[in-house]
C-alpha cells in the first residue's frame, strides 16, 4: 500500500471505555502485548500517522507516545488531503487480514471498522465537511459498505479482557525475532508443555525455581523483565518490558504492561503499565490503568456467588455484561490500601484512596474519591492528589508532565458533579 | 398516597438512607440510588416481613424504579 496515510480516530462510544479511556484515547488501550494503535502502526512502518481524538487528551497523549516522529498530525482534517487514507477506527482490535486495498468501508453494526479511500475520495470527502465527525459522515454515505462482522470492535472495558488470551496467542508469532536470552542464566528454568511457546527476550533475568506452563498457550518475556523465585506464569500471557514477577501464580490471559511489580494470583486480566501489586491477594478478568498501586491482599471478586451474568456501572449506568467472569476496572493513580476487596464488576475511577475497613468497597467509586474508616469524601481535594502521583513517578524516574497536570485538572473539574452526587448518597446511606 | 405506596415508600427510604419525600416514582434503584444486587436482596426481605407476604425473586428483578416496586406491591397486595 504505497502513499497511504494512516488516520486512526475516536468515535462517539469512547467514553464507555472509562474510566481506563478517561486519561487516553481509546486506541492507546492495551490488549494481547501491545496497545491498540501501536497494533495498527507497526504494520505500515513508513506511513504517516494522523491521529483524531478528544481534544483534552491531545498534549498529555503526544508526552508519552510511542513512536512520536510518525505521528503528522493531531486533530487536523487537511492533513488527509493528497494522499490514500487508511481510516482506522481506533477501538477495532486491528487486524490486517481484514484490511482491502480497494475503496470501501469496512462496518460492524452499523458501525465503522475502518474504510479505505482514494486520495480523490478524500480530496471530495473534505470539501463537503466542516469537521472530522462529518467527513466520517461523508465516508458512510459515499462509499460502498462492506459488513465486518467478525471484525473484534471494543465496546466496554472487559471486552478488551475477553479477547487477551487469543491476541497473544495471535501476536506470539511477530516476537519470534526478538533475541532470546543466552546469557546463561534460565538453566533452572522449568517449562511445562512446549519450550518453543516460551519466549524470554534479551536482559530477562530468571531467578532459579521458575516454572512456565505452556501447556495451555504461549509465555513472552519481554526485554529487562525480571522473574523471581515461586513464580509460575501459564500461558497464554505476556511480560512487559522491565517489568518484574516478584512470585506468585500469573495465570492464563494475563498481560502486564511494562515497568510492573506483579506478585500474588493473577488470572486473565490486563496491567497497563508501572502499576505495583507486589503482595498476596487475588485479581481477575480486570484491566488496571497505570501507576496503580494495590496494597497487599487487595482481592477482586470476578465471579458472582449464584453464577448469574456480571453488571457493571460505566459512567454510572449499570450494563449487563452477558459474561459470568468480570473483575474489576481501576482508574490510573489509584490506590489501595492493605486487605482492600472489590466486588464482582467493580468500577473504580483515577486518583482514587481506598482504604478499606472490612467488607467489599462500593461497586462503582468515582474519579478522585477517598475511602477512609467505612467513609467516602473527597478527602483533602486535588492538589495532594497530585502531589503523591508526582512522588508515586519520580521513585521510577519519571516527571509527570504539565500536560498531564493539565489533563488531571480538568478531569477533577468533568468528574466533579458526578463525585458530589455519589458521595452524597453513598454517605446517606452509610458510607 | 395509598397506604401500601406510603409504607413501600418508607422502607425504600429507609433502605437507601433517603428522606420519603425526595423519593420519586422514575429513581432507578441501580442509578439514583446505587444498589447492588444485595441491597436489592435486603429491600425484598424488609417489603416481605412488613407485609407478611413471599416475593419471587425473578418478579422482584423486574422492579427496577420506584414506582415499579409500589405498582408491584399495590398488585401482590390487591389494593390496586
Amino acid at each position: 500500500m504505497m502513499n497511504t496515510r494512516i488516520a486512526i480516530f475516536e468515535d462517539g462510544f469512547v467514553e464507555d471505555l472509562n474510566p481506563l479511556a478517561l486519561t487516553r484515547p481509546a486506541f492507546a488501550l492495551r490488549c494481547g502485548t501491545k496497545l491498540l494503535y501501536e497494533k495498527i502502526i507497526e504494520n505500515y512502518p513508513r506511513a504517516d500517522i494522523c491521529l483524531f481524538m478528544r481534544e483534552w487528551l491531545a498534549d498529555s497523549f503526544l508526552k508519552k507516545v510511542s513512536d512520536r516522529m510518525r505521528i503528522l498530525s493531531v486533530n487536523d482534517l487537511d492533513a488527509l488531503k493528497g494522499e490514500n487514507v487508511l481510516l482506522v477506527n481506533g477501538r477495532w482490535i486491528f487486524d490486517r487480514s481484514f484490511v482491502e486495498t480497494e475503496e470501501v468501508v469496512a462496518v460492524k453494526d452499523g458501525i465503522m471498522v475502518y474504510a479505505y479511500l482514494t486520495e480523490k475520495t478524500v480530496d471530495e470527502g473534505l470539501k463537503n465537511s466542516r469537521n472530522f465527525a462529518e467527513f466520517l459522515d461523508w465516508v458512510m454515505r459515499e462509499v460502498s459498505v462492506r459488513q465486518a462482522d467478525k471484525a473484534k470492535l471494543v465496546r466496554f472495558p472487559w471486552d478488551l479482557v475477553l479477547w487477551n488470551k487469543e491476541e497473544i496467542k495471535r501476536e506470539f508469532s511477530r516476537f519470534k525475532g526478538i533475541e532470546e536470552n543466552r546469557q546463561g542464566n534460565t538453566q533452572s528454568v522449568t517449562v511445562v508443555g512446549e519450550r518453543e511457546d516460551l519466549l524470554i527476550a534479551r536482559d530477562v533475568e530468571i531467578y532459579p525455581n521458575v516454572v512456565f506452563d505452556t501447556s495451555s498457550g504461549p509465555i513472552i518475556i519481554d526485554e529487562g523483565a525480571k522473574i523471581f523465585s515461586f513464580s509460575i506464569i501459564s500461558g497464554p500471557s505476556y511480560i512487559g518490558k522491565n517489568s518484574w514477577i516478584v512470585g506468585g501464580k500469573i495465570r492464563e490471559g494475563t498481560s502486564i504492561g511494562p515497568f510492573c511489580r506483579i506478585g500474588g494470583e493473577v488470572e486473565e486480566s490486563i496491567f497497563h503499565a508501572y502499576t505495583n501489586k507486589y503482595h498476596a491477594g487475588f485479581i481477575g478478568h480486570s484491566y488496571i490503568g497505570e501507576w496503580v498501586n494495590l496494597g497487599g491482599l487487595t482481592t477482586t471478586s470476578d465471579l458472582k456467588n449464584d453464577y448469574s451474568e456480571v453488571e457493571v456501572y460505566i459512567n454510572g449506568k449499570l450494563i449487563n455484561t452477558g459474561h459470568l467472569k468480570v473483575g474489576s476496572f481501576i482508574g490510573d493513580h489509584t490506590k489501595t490500601g492493605v486487605g482492600t476487596t472489590f466486588t464482582t464488576g467493580s468500577t473504580i475511577g483515577i486518583m482514587c484512596n481506598l482504604i478499606s475497613s472490612g467488607g467489599p468497597l462500593p461497586k462503582y467509586i468515582p474519579s478522585f474519591v477517598w475511602v477512609y474508616r467505612g467513609r467516602i469524601g473527597k478527602g483533602l481535594g486535588l492538589n495532594p492528589m497530585l502531589k503523591t502521583a508526582r512522588n508515586v513517578m519520580s521513585r521510577r524516574g519519571v516527571e509527570m508532565s504539565e500536560a498531564e497536570e493539565r489533563l488531571y485538572r480538568y478531569l477533577y473539574e468533568k468528574t466533579r458533579q458526578e463525585r458530589e452526587r455519589l458521595i452524597k448518597i453513598y454517605r446517606r446511606r452509610g458510607w | 398516597m395509598s397506604d401500601v405506596e406510603e409504607k413501600v415508600k418508607k422502607i425504600i427510604a429507609q433502605q437507601f438512607g433517603v428522606d420519603p419525600s425526595e423519593l420519586r416514582e422514575d429513581m432507578t434503584f441501580a442509578e439514583d440510588l446505587m444498589a447492588e444486587s444485595i441491597d436489592i436482596v435486603e429491600l425484598i426481605a424488609a417489603l416481605e416481613e412488613e407485609f407478611g407476604i413471599e416475593i419471587p425473586e425473578e418478579e422482584a428483578q423486574k422492579n427496577r424504579t420506584v414506582g415499579q416496586t409500589i405498582e408491584y406491591m399495590k398488585k401482590k397486595l390487591g389494593a390496586g
